[in-house]
């Protein structure tokens, strides 16, 4: 909606504060459209009466009859302005003499308009009629008035000049009396130049008044030219006679001047109105205007498109035609704002969900205001309406409304995240079937809830929801991983990301939070991080026991090298010393099978224990342990036997494999002194070669069976039996890593057996095994 | 009949002097150096060559895989009979070769015996 342009406004200013020119528009019929204060006080009218109105209710019966003022208008469409002076009707009936100018408002293309200019001459007249009345009231009056007077003998001769009519003839009274008035009076034509009969003459000669033609030039003495008006009156004796005439003129300069500013001042509306026409007519929206009576007096082109009324079409119109809105819900027709606009003078918006039917009856969707054009007065001259058609934004609205839709169907679908909002103070605002399955809470019950209901006991004395909030806020994220606390008081690993919501001003609306539950995650993480520990600290343990071997088994060996060295210089006279050193001898071999033992626990575990496969005799190597063990198990007491059922010829590592039999026998020794020993190598099945070794010792703890097998473990105590606990650990681990396995079982005639299966010829993969 | 001549090379100053002492006493002439570099050294001096080479593989300087290396790429040396003397049990035999005998730490006396006789026998006939 626009105002009137500060240009319009200032017209309107000047315009209706003329009080001595009635002024006022007419449109092309003649019919009045303004009214200014002058045109009030010269003709009595006040404005309401008269807009709307014909101009021929200023003019007499008699010029009526002539059809004056149709004449006039005609007259000043086709030369562009017209002058009249003549008698002219009041309100009250009364005459009153005017002098009328009438300028055609050209407009491009359309029909005109007028501005008619009207002064009232009365009192001018009102003087005439005094000096034919009376010459003696003339002369009191004469040199009093404000305009200037000459009067002549009926000889043409100057009798009187009074002070106004001195300064504009440059004659002194005492020096024009009796010359000739065309001496004292010279007028020519404005624009020929040319030499004005005098009117004196007409009036000597015709004993009429006589005015003075337009465009009237008086040459004064010293050479001045004054533009005058005037008009010249006889003298008449009682008897009626014409004794001489009077001259009354003014320098009508100012007049001119307040013509031509009147003329500036039209040519300034004129371009106003066209800028504001060129400004209407261009906008993107439509524009529609009213006058007074709600009946249009433009239409844009935007207008004419959503209305479908071109603009000549729809002048005069009531707006209620050309406009045709309804209420999309109801499809009622809707109140025309224009009524109201008028009527209270105020800018009234369109109820929402307003159509437009067009004349072609399309309808469409407008958003629009109407305000009112007010006159200097504060009164509403008309209205204006600007609207356009909100389709598109509709559309658009339509196009978001359904992704918010979609958005809110995938978010409720999603289970894995807990997905809701927050309002800005950290109430739940709404709740997903993820948030429900994660943190336990139906939506009944958690919205509108604060959301440190979440949060532990340790976060919440921290204050981690409010700075949780805030970092949001302030960084447009915030996201972390911690403990969170479910509806049922268990706690959850949390991955946790919240979002600030913010309207296009910048406004925080709220907050996004999503939450996944990484317990599960977090369990195997620390699972792996533990067996990862586990498996380091293994590696560390067995790497100190590879170079612990290493090292001990240096000096071992200078250690056993030495004793021999002494034992070969010894001779039989020594015999007590040679006791000692063999006692010295066997503690330095049984300080070497321990470290022995601790390097094969540590190639085991370090996955460096290679199989050198070759075929033989499971019974060789079985008698060829039976020897070497044969001395220890009879220290103990152990009767130590073996039996092998048919030959047991496999692929295997030998020394591993004897390895396997020493470790058991040893242990028998160890655990069944005193009872026999025996040992059985055979094949009860195709390709399995079994040994099984047999002791009459306590047998072996129902609890330990499964675990003797471990490293360092032992079914007795550290202190009643010696060894590392290492040698059917060893034992296991050379037997799986020939594809068999190892068992142990106690008998039920007391002790207990040990049982190897193995494979005749281990599978490719068991030939270099791993841990 | 000459006197069979050992190069025991080995960091570990107490195993280097009783080994010594131990193959003295059984007929053997000893040489010691205490590392490979040492040992280069030293055979690339002498006029004679030891009838077998006792290597140990774990050595500062040089360690006796190096030294391994070294001794093949001089043909005076490659022919030197040579067996390993470890402590430890991680023996690379890919970078030892399959023939190369290994006598582990502590010593079987006896054994390591035999296999110097059989070594630098062999070592002969091959000459």
């Amino acid at each position: 909606m626009r105002d009137a342009s500060p240009a319009e406004q200032r017209f309107d200013l000047l315009v209706g504060s003329i009080k001595d020119y009635a002024i006022f528009l007419l449109d092309s019929g003649g019919h009045i459209v303004t009214w200014n204060a002058g045109a009030r006080l010269i003709k009595g009218y006040e404005p309401e009466e008269v807009i709307g109105k014909h101009i021929s209710i200023f003019y007499t019966p008699e010029d009526l009859a002539r059809q004056k003022p149709q004449a006039l208008l005609k007259a000043a469409s086709t030369d562009g302005r017209v002058e009249d002076i003549g008698w002219r009707v009041r309100k009250d009936g009364g005459r009153f003499w005017a002098d009328v100018v009438i300028t055609c408002i050209p407009d491009h293309g359309r029909e005109n308009g007028f501005i008619k200019v009207t002064r009232d001459l009365t009192l001018q007249k009102q003087a005439e009629e005094r000096l034919r009345a009376s010459e003696e009231s003339l002369v009191a009056t004469l040199y009093s008035i404000g305009d200037g007077v000459l009067a002549c003998d009926e000889h043409a001769r100057v009798t009187r000049i009074n002070p106004v009519a001195e300064r504009l003839t440059g004659w002194r009274e005492r020096e024009a009396v009796g010359r000739p008035l065309t001496e004292v009076f010279p007028i020519i034509n404005e624009e020929t130049r040319a030499e004005v009969p005098n009117p004196v003459t007409r009036v000597l000669a015709e004993g009429a008044i006589v005015g003075l033609g337009n465009h009237t030039l008086l040459v004064s003495r010293d050479g001045t030219e004054h533009p005058i008006a005037d008009s010249g009156a006889p003298i008449r004796d009682a008897e009626g006679t014409t004794r001489g005439a009077v001259l009354v003129f003014r320098d009508v300069t100012q007049e001119r001047q307040a013509a031509e500013t009147l003329r500036q001042t039209q040519e300034a509306v004129r371009r106003s109105e066209e800028s504001l026409r060129a400004t209407l007519y261009s906008i993107g929206d439509g524009v529609l205007s009213t006058d007074e009576n709600a009946r249009v007096t433009r239409v844009n082109p935007v207008a004419e498109r959503l209305t479908g009324w071109p603009e000549k079409d729809a002048l005069g119109r009531p707006i209620e035609e050309v406009f045709d809105i309804f209420n999309e819900e109801t499809r009622a027709k809707a109140v025309n704002p224009i009524g109201r606009v008028l009527a209270e003078g105020v800018v009234v918006g369109l109820a929402n969900h307003t159509g437009l039917r067009s004349r072609e009856g399309v309808e469409r969707p407008i958003a629009d205001s109407g305000a009112p054009i007010l006159d200097s007065d504060g009164k509403a001259r008309g209205a204006v309406l600007v609207f356009r058609d909100v389709s598109a934004e509709r559309a658009a609205e339509e196009a978001l409304r359904q992704s918010e839709e979609r958005l809110r169907l995938m978010i409720a679908s999603v289970r894995d995240y807990a997905i809701y909002r927050l309002d800005p103070t950290g109430r739940v605002a709404s709740w997903n079937p993820g948030a429900e399955r994660i943190k336990g809470y139906r939506q009944e019950e958690i919205v509108g809830r604060p959301f440190s209901l979440f949060f532990t006991p340790e976060d919440l004395a921290r204050e981690r929801p409010a700075r949780e909030l805030e970092t949001a806020t302030k960084e447009g994220r915030f996201e972390e991983e911690g403990w969170r606390v479910r509806k049922d008081g268990s706690r959850f690993w949390a991955s946790v990301v919240v979002t600030p919501i913010c309207e296009a001003s910048g406004r925080l609306v709220g907050f996004v939070k999503v939450t996944r539950d990484l317990t599960e995650r977090r369990r195997s993480d620390e699972e792996r991080l533990r067996l990862a520990q586990a498996r380091e600290a293994v590696r560390l343990r067995d790497e100190f026991l590879s170079i612990a071997s290493h090292e001990l088994k240096t000096p071992l060996t200078a250690l056993q090298l030495q004793l021999l060295n002494i034992h070969d210089h010894l001779g039989p006279e020594n015999e007590g010393l040679s006791r000692n050193l063999d006692r010295a001898r066997r503690l330095a071999d049984r300080l070497g099978q321990l470290v022995e033992a601790l390097l094969d626990v540590s190639r085991l575990t370090t996955g460096r224990l290679k199989l050198n496969l070759e075929s033989f005799d499971l019974g060789d190597a079985g008698r060829e342990v039976i020897e070497r063990l044969g001395e220890s198990a009879r220290m103990v007491g152990c009767e130590l036997s073996l039996q092998v059922v048919g030959a047991v010829q496999g692929r295997w590592d030998r020394l591993r494999i004897e390895q396997v039999l020493t470790n058991l026998i040893s242990n028998a020794i160890k655990y069944a002194a005193g009872s026999p020993i025996r040992v059985s190598l055979a094949m009860p099945e195709p390709n399995v070669a079994v040994i099984e070794v047999y002791d009459g010792g306590p047998g072996i703890p129902e609890a330990q069976l499964t675990r003797i097998f471990e490293r360092f473990e032992r079914a007795a105590s550290a202190r009643h039996y010696g060894g590392l606990g290492l040698g059917l650990y060893v034992a296991r681990q050379i037997a799986e890593a020939h594809g068999g396995s190892i068992g142990a079982r106690n008998l039920p005639s007391g002790g207990a057996c040990f049982t190897v299966r193995l494979p005749l010829d281990p599978p490719p993969a068991q030939a270099s095994q791993s841990p | 009949m000459r006197r069979k001549s050992v190069f025991i090379v080995d960091d570990d100053l107490d195993i280097r002097e009783i080994l010594a002492e131990t193959l003295s006493e059984r007929g053997f002439d000893v040489a010691t150096a205490a590392n490979g570099a040492e040992a280069l050294r030293t055979l690339r001096m002498v006029r004679v060559h030891p009838s077998v080479i006792l290597l140990d593989l774990m050595m500062p300087i040089m360690d006796g895989y190096t030294f391994l290396e070294q001794r093949h790429l001089d043909p005076a040396l490659r022919l030197i009979p040579l067996a390993i003397i470890t402590a430890g049990h991680d023996v690379d035999r890919r970078r030892l070769g399959a023939a190369l005998p290994v006598v582990p730490k502590p010593f079987d006396v006896p054994l390591l015996v035999g296999l110097i006789h059989s070594l630098s026998t062999e070592g002969s006939d091959s000459r």
